[in-house]
């Protein structure tokens, strides 16, 4: 039995679909969905191999007897039977021909299991054959055997026509019929033998007028003595139609039987002499099926075997869709669309969920078409405001919650369950292109595979999670290496889309240009990495030191500071000197800002090998918005750099005030500016007021008005975070004629040992710092919340609100606190080896990947060589699947193995119901060379198998390690 | 369990029974060998073949060369079961009835043209076949041991036959058809000696009681998981459409397969002791189970199509 793996529908969809994700990971030139694309790929690929194993083993054959007639609707009786180790699942079983199939969940290793099979319509003139077909395990490549029996399986003709019986012949003998020869020639005795319907040309008298006086069709009376004439059934003299002909044969014979007429068949080949009984009907019902057949010229079943065996298999096509399956592929969508929210518009979201919930979880009908119309409508509308237009990532991917939804709503056969896994298989896909987290990418794959189970578990078409788990595990086991493989060495960027689309979603998280009050106090809620720090070169520098400049704001207006004009200035670049300076290789997260992180304070910053040097305020800066996660690498100087005049333009713009500062504010500097006699002294005494004036330090500071909030927060409420630190002194100190700026940045960083010691630091480490003109020094760093809460610098601000350091310190010596860092701490180094090794390997990694191994070739000859060996995989392992399937008897493998060298050595094959000391004598004959061996193999086999001691099959083994019959016949 | 040396014996001895038996009946080892396995497995012996082809020969030659009793009974329409099983006569000197044992009373009963016999007759005989005793008047009298009956069935087609039922075909162990010798064998007979001289002289060669040792080590060869797999794969082969081998037909070609082990010097059993007999055993017992079929051919297509597990 030949198995043969065809791609079907699903196969073109995955096709699709993975093309789908290759394009949006080339457009985005992201690693991570080059990956999960890559994984879809090789499940599909896998898949096939799956199938084609799945039969593998399979052995199906005609149980039973075979005669040469059968009545039409006598059910086919065939043996399935599973000789390898692995068990056959989701077998659909059908006779070429038959309209109906047969589906088998699992046919048991060792084990029989016995198919009525519905026969085929009609005749065949064919031999039988018989179609296994099977999805199994993701319904995405049809395997198929087809067994050719040698059984030409006939059916006796249906009775049929209304012609009258042709009349009895008297001098024809039967076998078991005493005929007449002298008298009751007129066909009739003395003996009343019962009613028949009156025929034209009976005679009157013979009529039984009483009961059609009572309303009954005409009846005739029959006479009968023992003595009966034979009707002969001649097929020559008939001008019928063969298939006519047979038919109205057959009613001929009912009715001879009916009224006890012998009868007597006459057919071209064969004559079977008069007789009556079910036995003799039988003989002539067989031998006028083989008649029929034989003169029978129309097309047949048989003949129509292609088209019969073209389609998908009937499973597929089964008229519900069990509600289980439903659910749980219900359940694995919405857990593909739950992470969605916040990246996607809610409406479509809930709508697609909604769609989910009515189908698969409250399992209502399926709604109306226009109703389904105006799901459709409602959503595209939906979509179209929220975003006005269709065009875009995030509007194409609403658009295919809104039209999975719909899909989901008209769900109603297996296919559709299939194509909306594949549906959900892309759904999961798309969170990767919004969210770049290793926990996104996680989440993603588990989905993926938990819709993969689903496929599985419905192929199986049994309740019961293990074996669609297992299944689903190995394949997935199996897809890894080979899609990893592939992310490694397929070329890239072959589509040359070069990113089209940004990766990063996050749009307002992050530091923004302008300092609200209350502004960075919500950032600092959130939990997010803002970026990641190496130092290659240096130690880490001191925990006071760790100050990371990102804006510097200019123009004041009370609480509130924004970046203001640009001023020009002089570049006097400094070279960074190594042992001095610090290097540092940051790894910033996409933010959509120009902003760079920097170690205060900066000297040059290389991005994507471009030189960037401070700008006139400090802070470096990007030439372009950073969408995508950067690497950049920094040289900072942690000393104060060499004094330079402060330009005139420059000490206006840091001196400048806004009008309405009130009267009470000026009052309050004017006493400072008095007693101080100079600069140095009025900061003194601004540190001095905030840290005497009862100021306190809280993220929940509360809302400040934009008119006075300085004043209210100077002089009335007196409670805020270091931003309005940071802006009210900055704003003091310029009325007071100090020039002086307010920076943005971060502030600490935890330190974690993976990849070769890091800092990671998060969007709640953000801060902000005002910096001061100082004749003597240049820009001075002041740092006013360190004078109100000194151990918010050195310990993070989380451990700073739980109680300051010393409670900071007791919390990490607990055994909680320390278990939940070091997971912590481990999840962050995955994540950051995630994004560093799978999201950002793009064109020129896989290049420098590929050069390292001396292997970088033209990117056709790249795609070539992975095509090529993908396909000689494939190929090694279809061509190991064609070996005989293993026997779960070590026994019988060790006999298998022998069999198969002597059939490789050319001599005859063992018959599958040959016993062991049968072959080994016609081995023995055919190769009296190999006789002793194979006769001893034979006898230890046997004994080992069917003996009653126990025997080792260690000699077996031996001896069967220096068999080769096949050198034996070259020598 | 049974030694292998004992079995390597036991073949031995019994070869000198096929090969004294050979000499008599020609070209027929084959069907001497399973007539030789239905007598080691206890069974009863039906041979279905034309008249003439030496099946009175073979009993008879069975019997001389095991040593044992034998009596030949020929059927007919008017037979009754006290002709076959002994009858209660009148003893006028003792006033008091006394039984006549009749023909059964042997170890070797052919029973000629079975099916000549009324049902009647037919079922006297068979109920002694399976219960090895014979009641008669409330008293019960046992066979002797061994015993075993040849019965000879003509071919169903004559006229004027009482096809013996399924449940007795069931009796017999293994059905056999002689057929007529080859053109050498024939040759050797017509130039031979006369055979009824030859079955006189004809030594036995085993004695009673070596025969009841050797048919109780046949019941001693192993059976082993995997042959009891196969056997079992056939037995539900034959049952896949409608009416197929019994259980009882399963033991029975069980038994016969044993013994063929054993005449082939084994102690354990191979699929191809069961392939060897399974004909001869399952034949006759698959007539009924399909209509439109022949139950050997059946029989042989189970064989050829039953792989091994």
């Amino acid at each position: 039995m030949k198995t043969r793996v065809r791609w079907n529908r699903p196969t073109l969809a995955l096709a699709a679909i993975v093309g789908g994700m290759w394009y949006a990971a080339e457009a985005q030139s992201n690693g991570a969905a080059h990956l999960i694309a890559l994984l879809a790929g090789a499940m599909g690929a896998l898949s096939w191999l799956h199938a084609r194993a799945n039969l593998r083993g399979l052995n199906l054959r005609l149980a039973g007897a075979r005669p040469a007639a059968q009545d039409e609707s006598r059910y086919i009786v065939i043996e399935l039977r599973a000789t390898g180790s692995v068990a056959p699942c989701g077998l659909e079983v059908q006779a070429v021909g038959a309209e109906k199939s047969v589906f088998v969940e699992r046919v048991p290793t060792d084990g029989v299991t016995r198919v009525d099979l519905p026969p085929p319509k009609g005749q065949t003139r064919q031999a039988l054959r018989i179609v296994v077909r099977s999805v199994y395990p993701l319904g995405l490549f049809t395997a198929e055997a087809v067994l050719q029996t040698s059984w030409i399986r006939r059916v006796h003709p249906k009775p049929a026509g209304d012609l009258p019986l042709p009349p009895p012949d008297f001098a024809v003998h039967g076998e078991s019929t005493v005929v007449a020869t002298t008298t009751a020639r007129t066909g009739g005795g003395d003996d009343f033998a019962g009613l028949r319907e009156w025929r034209t040309g009976d005679s009157p008298r013979h009529i039984d007028w009483r009961a059609a006086a009572r309303g009954g069709p005409l009846m005739a009376k029959t006479w009968s003595s023992n003595l009966k004439g034979v009707v002969v059934l001649d097929w020559t003299t008939s001008a019928l139609e063969p298939e006519v002909r047979a038919s109205q044969f057959v009613r001929w014979m009912q009715q001879c039987e009916g009224e006890g007429h012998p009868y007597e068949l006459r057919l071209p080949q064969a004559t079977i002499r008069a007789g009556l009984g079910s036995a003799h009907m039988r003989r002539c019902l067989d031998a006028l099926a083989g008649q029929a057949n034989n003169e029978d010229g129309t097309a047949t079943a048989g003949d129509l075997r292609d088209g019969a065996m073209r389609g998908e298999t009937g499973f597929e096509h089964a008229a519900h869709l069990p509600s289980r399956p439903l659910l749980l592929l219900s359940l694995a969508l919405l857990l593909a669309i739950w992470p969605l929210h916040g990246h996607i518009a809610t409406s479509a979201i809930v709508l697609c969920a909604m769609s989910l919930v009515w189908r698969g979880v409250l399992r209502m009908g399926v709604p109306h078409v226009v109703a389904r119309l105006c799901v459709i409508i409602a959503g595209a509308a939906t979509v179209w405001s929220e975003y006005g237009g269709l065009q875009g990532m995030e509007p194409g991917i609403a658009m295919l919650l809104v039209l999975a939804g719909a899909k989901m709503l008209e769900s109603r056969t297996p296919r559709d369950f299939q194509i909306m896994a594949l549906i959900g298989w892309f759904l999961a896909f798309c969170l990767l292109l919004l969210d770049n987290q290793l926990s996104s990418a996680v989440w993603v794959t588990g989905v993926f595979l938990m819709i993969a189970g689903c496929m599985a578990r419905f192929r199986r078409n049994t309740p019961g999670a293990r074996e669609p788990v297992r299944t689903t595990a190995i394949l997935f086991a199996q897809a890894v290496p080979l899609a990893l493989m592939l992310f490694f060495v397929f070329p890239r960027g072959l589509l040359n889309l070069g990113g089209a689309l940004g990766r990063s979603r996050f749009g307002e998280t992050g530091i923004d240009a302008t300092l609200d009050p209350g502004r960075i106090a919500t950032l600092a809620l959130t939990s997010g990495v803002a970026f990641r720090v190496r130092f290659p070169d240096a130690p880490l520098p001191p925990v006071e030191q760790r100050y990371w400049r990102c804006l510097t704001l200019w123009e004041c207006d009370g609480l509130r500071w924004r970046r203001g004009q640009r001023l020009g200035h002089v570049v006097i670049p400094q070279i960074p000197e190594p042992g001095r300076d610090v290097r540092q290789i940051i790894d910033l997260e996409p933010h959509g800002k120009n902003w760079v992180p920097t170690l205060d304070r900066p000297l040059r910053a290389m991005a994507r090998r471009i030189l960037l040097l401070p700008d006139y305020d400090g802070s470096i800066t990007s030439p372009v918005q950073v969408r995508n996660a950067e690497r950049i690498e920094v040289w900072s100087r942690l000393e104060l750099p060499p004094l330079r005049e402060l330009p005139e333009h420059h000490r206006e713009a840091a001196l400048s005030v806004p009008d309405d500062i009130s009267p009470r504010l000026r009052q309050l500097v004017d006493g400072w500016r008095t007693a101080a006699a100079n600069d140095e002294q009025i900061v003194q005494q601004a540190i001095e007021y905030l840290r005497s004036q009862g100021f306190t330090y809280t993220l929940d500071p509360g809302e400040y008005p934009d008119g006075n909030g300085l004043e209210d927060f100077l002089l009335e409420r007196r409670t805020g975070f270091c931003e309005h630190f940071s802006a009210s002194f900055a704003t003091l100190l310029r009325m007071a004629g100090v020039p002086s700026r307010v920076i943005v940045g971060y502030l600490g960083g935890e330190y974690s040992d993976h990849n070769g010691g890091y800092l990671i630091v998060k969007q709640s480490d953000v801060h902000a710092w005002t910096e001061v003109w100082l004749e003597r020094y240049g820009w001075q760093r002041i740092d006013p919340t360190a004078a109100l809460a000194p151990d918010r610098v050195n310990i993070d601000l989380r451990a700073w609100l739980a109680g300051g350091a010393e409670a900071a310190e007791r919390q990490r010596r607990s055994l909680w606190w320390r278990t939940t860092q070091r997971v912590r701490l481990l999840w962050d180094s995955l994540s950051y080896a995630w994004q560093d090794e799978v999201i950002d390997f793009d064109q020129e990694s896989q290049r420098n990947l590929l050069e390292r191994f001396g292997l970088m070739r033209s990117r056709a000859v790249l795609l070539a060589a992975s095509v090529l060996a993908v396909l000689l995989f494939a190929f090694g392992v279809a061509w190991w699947l064609r070996r005989p399937a293993r026997s779960s008897d070590p026994w019988m493998r060790a006999w298998q193995r022998v069999c198969m060298k002597l059939a490789r050595a050319g001599v005859r094959p063992r018959l599958a119901n040959e016993g062991p000391l049968a072959y080994a004598r016609c081995v023995s004959q055919s190769r009296p060379d190999l006789a002793e061996t194979t006769n001893r193999l034979a006898e230890l086999y046997a004994a080992g198998r069917y003996g009653g001691e126990e025997t080792s099959l260690h000699e077996f083994k031996t001896l069967l390690v220096s068999f080769n019959p096949r050198r034996k016949a070259e020598s | 369990m049974l030694p292998a040396a004992t079995a390597k014996t036991a073949a031995r001895q019994i070869e000198t029974i096929i090969r004294r038996v050979s000499e008599i009946i020609l070209g027929k080892e084959d069907i001497v060998r399973l007539a030789v396995t239905c007598l080691l497995a206890r069974g009863h012996l039906l041979l279905e073949d034309q008249p003439g082809v030496g099946k009175t020969m073979l009993s008879q030659a069975l019997a001389q060369a095991l040593g044992l009793g034998f009596r030949r009974v020929q059927f007919t329409s008017d037979l009754l079961p006290a002709d076959i099983l002994g009858a209660s006569v009148y003893d006028r000197d003792s006033g008091a009835f006394h039984f006549h044992r009749g023909p059964v009373f042997t170890q070797v009963l052919l029973a000629d043209e079975i099916n000549r016999a009324t049902p009647k007759t037919q079922s006297a005989l068979l109920e002694a076949m399976e219960e090895g005793r014979v009641t008669a008047d409330g008293t019960t009298h046992s066979l002797p041991a061994p015993f075993f009956v040849i019965a000879t069935q003509n071919p169903s087609t004559q006229i004027g036959t009482f096809m013996l039922p399924e449940s007795q075909l069931d009796r017999f162990l293994m059905r056999l058809a002689l057929g007529v010798p080859d053109r050498g064998a024939e040759r050797a007979l017509l130039e031979g000696q006369e055979r009824r001289e030859m079955l006189r002289k004809m030594e036995p060669a085993l004695s009673v009681i070596e025969l009841q040792q050797m048919q109780d080590w046949t019941r001693a060869v192993h059976a082993a998981p995997a042959l009891l797999d196969y056997l079992q794969d056939l037995l539900a082969a034959s049952r896949a459409q409608g009416m197929g081998l019994s259980p009882r037909a399963g033991l029975a070609v069980l038994a016969a397969a044993r013994a063929w082990a054993l005449l082939n010097g084994r102690a354990m059993v191979l699929p191809e002791d069961i392939q060897a007999v399974a004909v001869s055993v399952m034949g006759h017992r698959l007539e009924h189970a399909l209509d439109g079929t022949i139950g050997v051919d059946f029989a042989k297509q189970l064989v050829a199509e039953t792989p091994l597990p």
